[in-house]
């Protein structure tokens, strides 16, 4: 391909992004400091001089701290165990730990104040059913969240610490034992500082992750929490410039967080891919009891919130009891006959498979670009590639409702018929899997297969048609299947930016229907539904990809 | 080989996908009326099948019932003002559900028009209970049910504490119920603002009226966003008791079976209508205004409160509401389904102030109840924690009911409402109050063991 027609490709999409992306956040940040067409302060001062937008930046900071301190305290034994041990079903417990991962806490929520509620909550019930004291596990909301954050944060702590344990040098190792020194001491002296540029990127991303979540505490019922209160604040018929000067504090922090993360633990250490043969440990009978139990009771706790949503789905009549006393199908039958159910079904198809179109257009466009035709700016192009990975949902969703809130573009504003946005929010938000899922193809398929069908005389058309695309199909796929079902699942910018029913996609049909009590099985139906959904997918991806799967989710 | 099964797979599901999707286009069919309406399934499901019959027994037609479903009352509004913004009809008949104050809003915009009713179904219903219109005066909108608040409780959680039944708002202020109540948040819930506004209208003052809700936001654990919300909680013993609406608390119990009880407080409750009006430019006018007076028949009303199967009552499910007209619950006293009342008898001689309520529904509770509750929880909470375990001294809980000195009687209050419609005024005001709460909260919390 000639040069000029790369850089008017890499000029779209750049200019994609840059509409969709960096316009709506500027917007955003513009409609907290300016009012009446002038620049003012007033509104960012107020976030931190009212006490309650104070304190909600405040409890979303604790929320994220003790959810990486919690995720820290659960993944890395783990992991530990995992590289340290080969046991019997190692591959499928590996599995099963990162089952969490892909069921969206936000469903979860659903069956959290059935389950943990203080006096008839199935917890408590159990518990005093074996003579221990009922525990308040809920209070104001913030155990709950947290609890259900690093039950589905973990599996990314896990990836990243296994990932760097697995790059530590076992000669170092070696040489520490060799000195004598303890096992205790040569994991505080040796594999702990080099894992640590590894762990802390997986814990930046969980504590930014935590920071800026939305559904969770929106659906456990924690509303003293910043997501929260913008998501209030932007739900208001006239959205005030504080909600606005909220995101601002919000995008900053995270980004914040973001560089920092980056400049004191990005950098490599000193470790280098396994040179020598893997030093794991054959697992004796008793071990590998040990160890199952050890990742099989992780993986039913952080199962517990969804099991109880599935519970919830075939509850009949379920109060004051552990476990339901009667079952009944009625609610999987009631997604299909009632409108709000089944138009959610029906939108969110629709939306989800619009965007994943439009990312695998640009997916490819952008890993071309980056990997094979290598332009100047291809690190540029990459980056801003990547930058939703590190904008919130929320701060996206916010600039597009303020991008929508008067003049031409009112139109395909929230109030409206929010279809367009939406589509392009979750294109957007959902953009980078696709390019690294492709990215990854681009690099393992070998140059000299394209450069020989050149070489025959087909033209890059052709060339790419007939051979790289063919060539990384499978990435291709395994990318737009990653988006779709996450599109399919989308919570901040569904809720945010489906105003009226008749445009909610699944996400916000649930948080609709999980209040009234005639309807919070059907919602806990449509939740069932989402992570089979999810579930299926996902599994399809991981076929396909294989163990790269778990690359998507790291710095 | 297995991936390339796979691959071809997900190029199929993915091109069903996108079928569906397209597919997905609503078809248009015959219909003969078009409602918009915030009601559950089971009211929509029996008022249409008992309006075919009845409208098929006299004008021999059968009829098709569109309903059209945009959410809660707030989003049925939003988008009927959208609509209007844009075009002079919406291409929808009727509105059937939601609070009055919305339909007074819609009428106020002209968005809902005059209904003539025939003067002999006009003077069955009740134009004013307990000082509650339940029509309005030009016919633009009419009460089709009536619906009050309560509270909801866990009468099984109740015995195993060794608590009594609350009967009135005065036992959901009691040091007994601490941390076992909540209370639905005012910015993010209508109901719980009309709530709250009649449990100051019902005490003897606004001093005596806040000093009481001040004390149940003390008890309460924890704010919900939606008044739905608490009586969930109370079916999950999350908490023992709460206000609630009467008919989401009849759902629950419905679900969650006799351990759960509603009681409305007698000679306190305010019955607000439920009403129904017919939309500018309807474009089925005549079958809607058919439908309105089907609503408020005698046959109409005996939907709402009969059980299942009783003659003139629903087919299949027992809809909980409180009918308006005196006739029905006269006649049909006996047979009504259980937890229903008479408004004619239990509102007692309450009288609500309508003109005091718009303004301060409107304006004042939320900010205040932001202020004084919701943004100092914590602070609040254990406030009254002091004064409950220093044994309710006067002074302490003089200080703890004061109010900043804008609203320490209800003319200044209402005056100072009426400030609140600019957003920086409104946020500089109540950042004070904010602060005023707060310090006073603190103070008592400082006072604890001297």
């Amino acid at each position: 391909m000639r040069n000029w027609r790369r850089y008017i490709l890499a000029v779209i999409s750049a200019g994609y992004l840059f509409c969709f992306l960096i316009v709506p956040v500027i917007m955003s940040i513009k409609s907290g400091f300016y009012e009446d067409g002038r620049l003012t302060c007033f509104w960012l001062g107020r976030v931190f001089s009212d006490l309650a937008t104070r304190e909600g930046f405040i409890n979303a900071l604790l929320v994220a701290a003790t959810t990486t301190a919690g995720v820290f305290v659960l993944a890395i034994p783990l992991a530990v165990i995992a590289d340290k041990y080969d046991f019997r079903g190692k591959r499928l417990a590996s599995a099963m730990l990162m089952v969490p991962m892909i069921l969206p806490p936000f469903v979860g929520a659903l069956a959290v104040r059935k389950l943990l509620a203080y006096q008839s909550g199935s917890v408590n019930l159990i518990l005093h059913a074996i003579g221990l004291p009922k525990i308040d596990f809920l209070g104001s909301g913030f155990g709950g969240v947290v609890i259900l954050e690093i039950l589905h944060l973990y599996p990314i702590m896990y990836l990243n610490a296994l990932a760097a344990l697995g790059n530590v040098d076992p000669a170092m190792i070696e040489s520490a034992r060799s000195f004598g020194a303890s096992g205790w001491r040569i994991f505080r002296k040796i594999t702990l500082p080099l894992i640590r540029p590894g762990i802390f990127a997986g814990g930046t991303i969980v504590f930014i992750w935590s920071f800026t979540e939305l559904g969770t505490p929106l659906m456990v019922g924690y509303e003293q929490v910043l997501p929260v209160q913008i998501f209030h604040g932007l739900n208001e018929l006239d959205t005030s410039p504080k909600t606005f000067s909220m995101v601002f504090v919000m995008l900053s922090s995270a980004v914040g967080l973001y560089a920092i993360g980056k400049i004191l633990f990005g950098k490599a250490a000193a470790t280098s891919p396994r040179a020598t043969a893997a030093t794991a440990k054959r697992a004796g009978t008793a071990t590998t009891i040990i160890i199952w139990f050890i990742f099989g009771l992780v993986t039913i706790l952080a199962m517990m919130p969804h099991i109880g949503v599935v519970l919830l789905a075939f509850a009949r009549r379920w109060s004051g009891t552990i476990l339901p006393v009667s079952y009944t199908f009625e609610h999987f039958r009631g997604i299909f006959s009632q409108s709000i159910t089944w138009n959610s079904i029906v939108n969110s198809l629709h939306y989800a498979s619009l965007a994943t179109v439009i990312d695998v257009i640009f997916g490819l466009i952008i890993a071309y670009l980056v990997i094979r035709a290598q332009i100047k700016g291809a690190t540029i192009l990459d980056s801003l590639a990547m930058m939703p990975l590190a904008v919130p949902g929320l701060v996206i969703a916010a600039g597009y409702v303020a991008m929508t809130a008067g003049g031409l573009l009112a139109s395909i504003g929230p109030r409206f018929d929010p279809t367009l946005i939406i589509i392009l929010a979750y294109s957007v938000r959902r953009l980078p899997y696709v390019v690294r899922s492709i990215s990854a193809g681009l690099q393992q398929s070998p140059v000299a297969l394209e450069e020989a069908a050149r070489n025959v005389g087909a033209g890059p058309m052709k060339t790419t048609l007939r051979i790289t695309i063919p060539l990384i199909s499978a990435n291709i796929l395994a990318g737009a299947i990653l988006a779709f079902s996450f599109a399919m699942l989308e919570v901040s910018d569904s809720l945010i930016l489906a105003q009226t029913p008749q445009f909610y996609p699944i996400t916000k049909a649930i948080y609709t229907l999980a209040g009234p009590a005639d309807t919070v099985n059907l919602a806990a139906a449509m939740g069932t539904l989402g992570m089979m959904l999810l579930a299926g997918t996902l599994i399809i991806a991981n076929l396909l990809l294989g163990k790269r799967l778990g690359a998507m989710f790291r710095v | 080989m297995l991936k390339h099964c796979i691959i071809a797979i997900g190029c199929v599901l993915l091109a069903i996908l996108l079928v569906i999707s397209v597919a997905g286009c609503k078809k248009k069919s015959n219909v003969d009326l078009v409602i918009i309406s915030p009601h559950n399934k089971k009211i929509q499901t029996e008022f249409e099948n008992a309006f075919r019959k009845w409208y098929k027994s006299r004008f021999g037609e059968d009829v098709k019932i569109e309903w059209r479903d945009v959410g809660g009352t707030t989003s049925i509004t939003r988008f009927l003002l959208s609509q209007y913004t844009r075009a002079n009809s919406s291409g929808i008949d009727l509105y059937f559900g939601g609070g009055a104050p919305d339909h007074k809003f819609l009428a106020d915009n002209s968005i809902t028009v005059r209904v003539v009713l025939p003067p002999q179904l006009l003077e069955k219903i009740p134009a004013v209970i307990g000082g509650i219109r339940q029509y309005d005066p030009a016919g633009r909108w009419y009460g089709a049910a009536m619906s009050c608040f309560g509270i909801i409780y866990n009468a099984k959680l109740l015995r195993a504490n060794d608590l009594p039944i609350p009967r009135t708002w005065d036992d959901l202020a009691s040091p007994a119920m601490y941390n076992r109540i909540a209370a639905a948040d005012a910015t993010q819930s209508g109901s719980a603002r009309a709530a709250y506004e009649m449990i100051v209208q019902s005490s003897p003052s606004w001093q005596a009226g806040w000093a009481k809700l001040l004390k149940i936001f003390g008890n309460c654990k924890r704010f919900t966003s939606s008044a739905s919300d608490i009586p969930t909680d109370v079916a999950n013993g999350e908490i023992l008791a709460g206000a609630a609406i009467d008919f989401y608390a009849y759902d629950q119990i419905a679900v969650s079976g006799k351990d759960l009880g509603f009681t409305i407080v007698r000679g306190a409750t305010a019955f607000t209508p439920d009403p129904i009006s017919m939309l500018r430019g309807a474009p089925h006018a005549q079958i809607a205004k058919r439908f309105i007076e089907f609503v408020l028949s005698r046959q109409g009303q005996c939907l709402w409160c009969l059980p299942p199967g009783e003659p003139m009552g629903p087919e299949r499910y027992a809809l909980y509401r409180q009918p308006v007209r005196r006739d029905v619950y006269e006649k049909y006293a006996d047979k009504m389904l259980k937890p229903l009342v008479n408004p004619f008898t239990y509102s007692g001689n309450f009288r609500f102030d309508e003109s005091k309520a718009a303004i301060r529904i409107s304006r004042l509770w939320a900010p205040l109840m932001k202020a004084a509750a919701i943004d100092s929880a914590a602070q609040l909470h254990k406030a009254w924690k002091v004064i409950i375990d220093s044994g309710q001294p006067a002074d302490l809980l003089k200080e703890f009911s004061r109010l900043p000195d804008d609203l320490a009687d209800e003319q200044t209050a209402l005056k100072t409402a009426k400030k609140l419609t600019d957003p920086k005024q409104r946020e500089l005001i109540t950042s004070k109050w904010q602060r005023f709460f707060r310090d006073k909260y603190n103070r008592i919390i400082s006072r604890q063991g001297k």
